[in-house]
Protein backbone atom coordinates (compact mmCIF):
# COMPACT_ATOMS: atom_id res chain seq x y z
CA UNK A 1 0.00 0.00 0.00
CA UNK A 2 1.11 3.37 -1.42
CA UNK A 3 0.92 6.92 0.05
CA UNK A 4 1.74 10.38 -1.36
CA UNK A 5 4.73 12.72 -0.39
CA UNK A 6 3.84 16.06 -0.37
CA UNK A 7 6.42 17.98 -2.28
CA UNK A 8 4.10 21.30 -2.13
CA UNK A 9 0.68 21.76 -1.58
CA UNK A 10 -1.90 24.79 -1.82
CA UNK A 11 -5.21 25.17 -0.38
CA UNK A 12 -8.27 25.63 -3.34
CA UNK A 13 -11.25 26.23 -2.66
CA UNK A 14 -14.91 26.17 -4.45
CA UNK A 15 -17.13 28.98 -2.84
CA UNK A 16 -20.84 28.11 -3.70
CA UNK A 17 -22.20 31.70 -4.51
CA UNK A 18 -25.18 32.76 -6.53
CA UNK A 19 -27.36 30.20 -5.37
CA UNK A 20 -27.67 26.58 -4.47
CA UNK A 21 -29.03 24.15 -6.89
CA UNK A 22 -28.61 20.95 -8.20
CA UNK A 23 -26.24 20.58 -11.04
CA UNK A 24 -25.14 24.01 -10.90
CA UNK A 25 -20.85 24.76 -11.30
CA UNK A 26 -19.01 26.11 -8.92
CA UNK A 27 -15.46 27.00 -10.25
CA UNK A 28 -12.42 27.21 -7.90
CA UNK A 29 -11.45 30.42 -6.60
CA UNK A 30 -8.32 31.72 -8.47
CA UNK A 31 -4.56 31.37 -6.88
CA UNK A 32 -2.78 34.26 -9.24
CA UNK A 33 0.73 32.25 -8.93
CA UNK A 34 -1.35 28.83 -9.66
CA UNK A 35 -3.40 30.07 -12.52
CA UNK A 36 -1.27 29.95 -15.27
CA UNK A 37 -1.45 26.17 -16.18
CA UNK A 38 1.99 26.23 -14.44
CA UNK A 39 1.49 23.46 -12.05
CA UNK A 40 1.48 19.63 -12.44
CA UNK A 41 -1.09 17.89 -10.14
CA UNK A 42 -0.16 14.90 -8.62
CA UNK A 43 -2.50 14.18 -5.70
CA UNK A 44 -5.47 15.44 -4.14
CA UNK A 45 -7.47 15.69 -0.68
CA UNK A 46 -11.13 17.43 0.20
CA UNK A 47 -11.69 18.33 3.44
CA UNK A 48 -14.83 17.56 6.17
CA UNK A 49 -15.93 20.86 8.35
CA UNK A 50 -15.19 18.06 11.27
CA UNK A 51 -11.39 18.36 9.80
CA UNK A 52 -11.46 22.02 8.99
CA UNK A 53 -13.70 24.46 10.20
CA UNK A 54 -12.62 27.88 8.02
CA UNK A 55 -11.02 27.94 5.03
CA UNK A 56 -6.92 30.26 5.12
CA UNK A 57 -9.77 32.77 3.12
CA UNK A 58 -12.28 32.97 6.41
CA UNK A 59 -15.23 31.06 4.62
CA UNK A 60 -16.65 28.51 6.45
CA UNK A 61 -16.36 25.00 5.00
CA UNK A 62 -19.50 22.87 3.88
CA UNK A 63 -21.30 20.80 6.93
CA UNK A 64 -21.88 17.74 4.64
CA UNK A 65 -19.92 16.23 1.92
CA UNK A 66 -22.35 13.56 0.62
CA UNK A 67 -23.93 16.06 -2.28
CA UNK A 68 -21.11 17.07 -4.02
CA UNK A 69 -19.41 15.89 -6.54
CA UNK A 70 -15.90 17.10 -8.32
CA UNK A 71 -14.42 17.41 -11.84
CA UNK A 72 -10.64 18.52 -12.92
CA UNK A 73 -9.75 19.72 -15.84
CA UNK A 74 -6.67 19.93 -17.91
CA UNK A 75 -5.06 22.80 -19.70
CA UNK A 76 -6.60 21.20 -22.53
CA UNK A 77 -10.26 21.56 -21.13
CA UNK A 78 -10.04 17.73 -20.63
CA UNK A 79 -12.18 16.73 -18.02
CA UNK A 80 -9.69 14.27 -16.66
CA UNK A 81 -11.20 13.34 -13.52
CA UNK A 82 -15.36 13.65 -13.96
CA UNK A 83 -18.23 13.71 -11.21
CA UNK A 84 -16.41 12.33 -8.37
CA UNK A 85 -17.99 12.09 -4.89
CA UNK A 86 -16.30 14.45 -2.93
CA UNK A 87 -16.77 11.82 0.08
CA UNK A 88 -14.61 9.46 -1.69
CA UNK A 89 -11.67 12.03 -1.76
CA UNK A 90 -11.53 13.18 1.75
CA UNK A 91 -8.13 11.08 3.42
CA UNK A 92 -9.49 9.83 6.28
CA UNK A 93 -12.58 7.82 4.06
CA UNK A 94 -9.79 6.18 2.68
CA UNK A 95 -8.27 4.37 5.54
CA UNK A 96 -5.76 7.78 5.76
CA UNK A 97 -4.81 7.41 1.46
CA UNK A 98 -4.16 9.94 -0.28
CA UNK A 99 -5.94 10.16 -3.66
CA UNK A 100 -3.00 10.07 -6.89
CA UNK A 101 -3.69 10.59 -9.72
CA UNK A 102 -1.82 10.66 -13.18
CA UNK A 103 0.35 14.21 -12.77
CA UNK A 104 -1.15 16.71 -15.13
CA UNK A 105 -0.93 20.55 -16.34
CA UNK A 106 -4.73 21.72 -14.59
CA UNK A 107 -5.95 24.90 -15.19
CA UNK A 108 -7.37 25.56 -11.60
CA UNK A 109 -10.43 27.99 -12.65
CA UNK A 110 -11.44 25.32 -15.30
CA UNK A 111 -12.12 22.82 -12.70
CA UNK A 112 -15.36 22.37 -10.47
CA UNK A 113 -17.45 21.23 -7.65
CA UNK A 114 -21.39 20.44 -8.34
CA UNK A 115 -24.01 19.89 -6.12
CA UNK A 116 -26.49 16.90 -6.31
CA UNK A 117 -28.36 17.38 -2.83
CA UNK A 118 -28.54 20.78 -1.85
CA UNK A 119 -29.53 19.33 2.16
CA UNK A 120 -27.24 20.78 4.49
CA UNK A 121 -25.71 23.20 2.13
CA UNK A 122 -25.35 26.59 2.97
CA UNK A 123 -24.81 29.83 0.48
CA UNK A 124 -21.53 31.32 0.43
CA UNK A 125 -20.04 28.31 2.69
CA UNK A 126 -17.07 26.71 0.72
CA UNK A 127 -15.61 23.26 -0.33
CA UNK A 128 -11.97 22.90 0.81
CA UNK A 129 -9.01 20.57 -0.69
CA UNK A 130 -5.22 20.81 -0.95
CA UNK A 131 -3.63 20.27 -4.19
CA UNK A 132 0.07 18.37 -3.58
CA UNK A 133 1.69 19.64 -6.90
CA UNK A 134 4.81 20.37 -8.83
CA UNK A 135 6.08 23.65 -10.63
CA UNK A 136 5.83 23.61 -14.44
CA UNK A 137 9.79 23.57 -15.29
CA UNK B 1 6.26 -11.92 -10.61
CA UNK B 2 5.37 -8.41 -9.73
CA UNK B 3 4.01 -6.61 -12.56
CA UNK B 4 4.17 -2.69 -11.88
CA UNK B 5 2.25 0.21 -14.10
CA UNK B 6 4.86 2.79 -15.04
CA UNK B 7 2.29 5.04 -13.13
CA UNK B 8 3.09 3.88 -10.33
CA UNK B 9 6.92 3.54 -11.57
CA UNK B 10 6.79 7.46 -12.37
CA UNK B 11 5.97 7.58 -8.80
CA UNK B 12 8.41 5.85 -6.80
CA UNK B 13 11.09 7.53 -9.08
CA UNK B 14 10.01 11.04 -8.03
CA UNK B 15 9.33 10.36 -4.92
CA UNK B 16 5.78 11.65 -4.73
CA UNK B 17 5.13 7.88 -3.49
CA UNK B 18 6.20 5.53 -0.69
CA UNK B 19 5.11 2.52 0.59
CA UNK B 20 3.00 3.26 3.77
CA UNK B 21 4.43 2.10 7.49
CA UNK B 22 8.09 1.42 5.68
CA UNK B 23 11.29 3.58 6.71
CA UNK B 24 9.69 7.15 7.72
CA UNK B 25 13.04 9.09 8.64
CA UNK B 26 16.33 8.20 10.66
CA UNK B 27 14.93 10.23 13.55
CA UNK B 28 12.62 11.90 15.10
CA UNK B 29 11.80 14.89 17.38
CA UNK B 30 8.76 16.66 19.02
CA UNK B 31 8.23 19.97 18.28
CA UNK B 32 6.10 21.85 21.01
CA UNK B 33 4.62 25.49 20.14
CA UNK B 34 3.15 27.16 23.57
CA UNK B 35 1.11 29.55 23.31
CA UNK B 36 1.53 32.87 25.83
CA UNK B 37 -1.90 33.68 25.65
CA UNK B 38 -5.08 33.65 24.50
CA UNK B 39 -4.67 33.12 20.48
CA UNK B 40 -5.87 35.32 17.93
CA UNK B 41 -7.66 34.94 14.78
CA UNK B 42 -4.83 35.30 11.70
CA UNK B 43 -1.78 35.57 13.57
CA UNK B 44 1.37 33.71 12.53
CA UNK B 45 2.81 32.01 15.02
CA UNK B 46 6.30 31.15 14.55
CA UNK B 47 8.01 28.34 15.77
CA UNK B 48 11.49 28.75 17.45
CA UNK B 49 14.83 28.35 15.56
CA UNK B 50 15.93 24.75 15.08
CA UNK B 51 18.99 24.10 12.78
CA UNK B 52 18.22 19.93 13.01
CA UNK B 53 15.02 20.54 11.04
CA UNK B 54 16.36 23.63 8.74
CA UNK B 55 16.85 21.40 5.64
CA UNK B 56 20.19 22.57 4.87
CA UNK B 57 21.50 19.78 7.77
CA UNK B 58 18.87 17.52 7.35
CA UNK B 59 15.60 16.80 5.58
CA UNK B 60 11.72 16.71 6.64
CA UNK B 61 10.38 13.16 5.45
CA UNK B 62 7.02 13.18 7.73
CA UNK B 63 4.99 15.36 10.02
CA UNK B 64 2.20 14.17 12.58
CA UNK B 65 0.31 15.95 14.71
CA UNK B 66 -0.15 14.98 18.20
CA UNK B 67 -3.54 15.87 19.76
CA UNK B 68 -4.98 15.65 22.89
CA UNK B 69 -6.40 12.04 22.25
CA UNK B 70 -2.55 10.96 21.64
CA UNK B 71 -1.35 12.93 24.64
CA UNK B 72 -3.01 14.24 27.45
CA UNK B 73 -0.59 16.31 28.80
CA UNK B 74 2.43 18.05 26.60
CA UNK B 75 5.95 17.88 28.23
CA UNK B 76 6.38 21.19 28.27
CA UNK B 77 7.21 24.22 30.96
CA UNK B 78 4.51 25.05 32.01
CA UNK B 79 2.57 21.94 31.56
CA UNK B 80 0.27 22.35 28.41
CA UNK B 81 -2.67 20.47 26.91
CA UNK B 82 -2.44 19.22 22.84
CA UNK B 83 -4.84 20.68 20.70
CA UNK B 84 -7.89 18.42 20.61
CA UNK B 85 -9.62 17.71 17.34
CA UNK B 86 -12.05 20.53 17.38
CA UNK B 87 -8.78 22.89 18.06
CA UNK B 88 -7.14 21.73 15.26
CA UNK B 89 -9.23 21.73 12.66
CA UNK B 90 -9.41 25.43 13.14
CA UNK B 91 -5.18 25.93 11.94
CA UNK B 92 -3.18 25.80 9.05
CA UNK B 93 0.47 24.32 9.34
CA UNK B 94 2.17 26.50 6.79
CA UNK B 95 5.28 25.38 5.43
CA UNK B 96 8.06 28.50 4.19
CA UNK B 97 11.00 28.56 2.60
CA UNK B 98 14.64 30.55 2.54
CA UNK B 99 12.85 33.35 1.03
CA UNK B 100 9.69 33.12 2.97
CA UNK B 101 7.36 31.67 0.30
CA UNK B 102 4.78 29.38 1.70
CA UNK B 103 5.50 25.94 -0.22
CA UNK B 104 3.17 23.76 1.59
CA UNK B 105 0.07 24.41 3.28
CA UNK B 106 -1.27 21.87 5.95
CA UNK B 107 -4.49 21.40 7.86
CA UNK B 108 -3.42 20.88 11.15
CA UNK B 109 -6.43 17.47 11.51
CA UNK B 110 -4.93 15.80 8.75
CA UNK B 111 -1.83 15.54 10.54
CA UNK B 112 -3.25 13.95 13.15
CA UNK B 113 -2.09 10.15 12.57
CA UNK B 114 -4.43 7.90 14.50
CA UNK B 115 -7.95 9.74 12.44
CA UNK B 116 -5.88 8.42 9.22
CA UNK B 117 -5.44 5.01 10.40
CA UNK B 118 -1.94 5.37 11.69
CA UNK B 119 -0.96 6.68 8.47
CA UNK B 120 1.64 9.21 8.69
CA UNK B 121 2.24 12.30 6.46
CA UNK B 122 5.18 11.89 4.53
CA UNK B 123 6.58 15.25 3.12
CA UNK B 124 9.87 15.56 0.46
CA UNK B 125 10.44 19.28 -0.13
CA UNK B 126 12.98 20.70 -2.87
CA UNK B 127 13.02 23.68 -1.15
CA UNK B 128 15.38 24.42 1.42
CA UNK B 129 13.11 25.00 4.36
CA UNK B 130 13.71 27.19 7.19
CA UNK B 131 12.01 26.07 10.58
CA UNK B 132 12.08 29.51 12.04
CA UNK B 133 10.34 30.86 8.77
CA UNK B 134 7.37 28.14 9.51
CA UNK B 135 4.32 28.87 11.21
CA UNK B 136 1.05 27.69 12.75
CA UNK B 137 -2.30 30.10 11.89
CA UNK B 138 -5.99 30.04 13.10
CA UNK B 139 -8.62 31.10 10.30
CA UNK B 140 -11.46 29.99 13.23
CA UNK B 141 -11.39 30.19 16.90
CA UNK B 142 -15.08 28.60 17.38
CA UNK B 143 -13.34 26.46 20.49
CA UNK B 144 -10.61 28.80 22.19
CA UNK B 145 -7.42 28.19 22.27
CA UNK B 146 -5.22 29.99 25.24
CA UNK B 147 -1.97 29.72 27.02
CA UNK B 148 -3.22 26.44 28.79
CA UNK B 149 -2.73 24.80 25.02
CA UNK B 150 0.65 23.71 23.00
CA UNK B 151 0.91 22.75 19.33
CA UNK B 152 2.59 19.19 19.61
CA UNK B 153 3.93 17.65 16.10
CA UNK B 154 6.15 14.85 15.75
CA UNK B 155 8.98 15.39 12.74
CA UNK B 156 11.04 12.70 11.29
CA UNK B 157 14.31 13.95 9.55
CA UNK B 158 17.11 12.46 7.88
CA UNK B 159 20.32 13.87 7.59
CA UNK B 160 21.64 15.46 3.90
CA UNK B 161 24.05 12.82 3.36
CA UNK B 162 21.80 9.53 3.40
Amino acid sequence: MNNLIIKRSQQIEFRLTGSLSAGKRFFAVDIPNLGRSNIVVYGLEFFAAAQQATTPTGNPVVGTTTGIVVTLRDNKKQEFMYQVPMFTLIRNNNAGLIVLLKPRIINLTDCYVQITNTAGLVLNDSVAANIYYDIVE
Amino acid sequence: MRIISPLIEYFYASKKMKEVGTYEGAYTKAVYLPFTATVLLGTQYYFQPDEVLDSANNFITGISLTDSGTLSIAPTSPVTDPLSTSQAAQGYLYICNMKREVIATLALSSLIRRLQAGKPQYLLFDDTVVWQNCFIQFESLTTGINAAHSVCLMVTYSPKDL
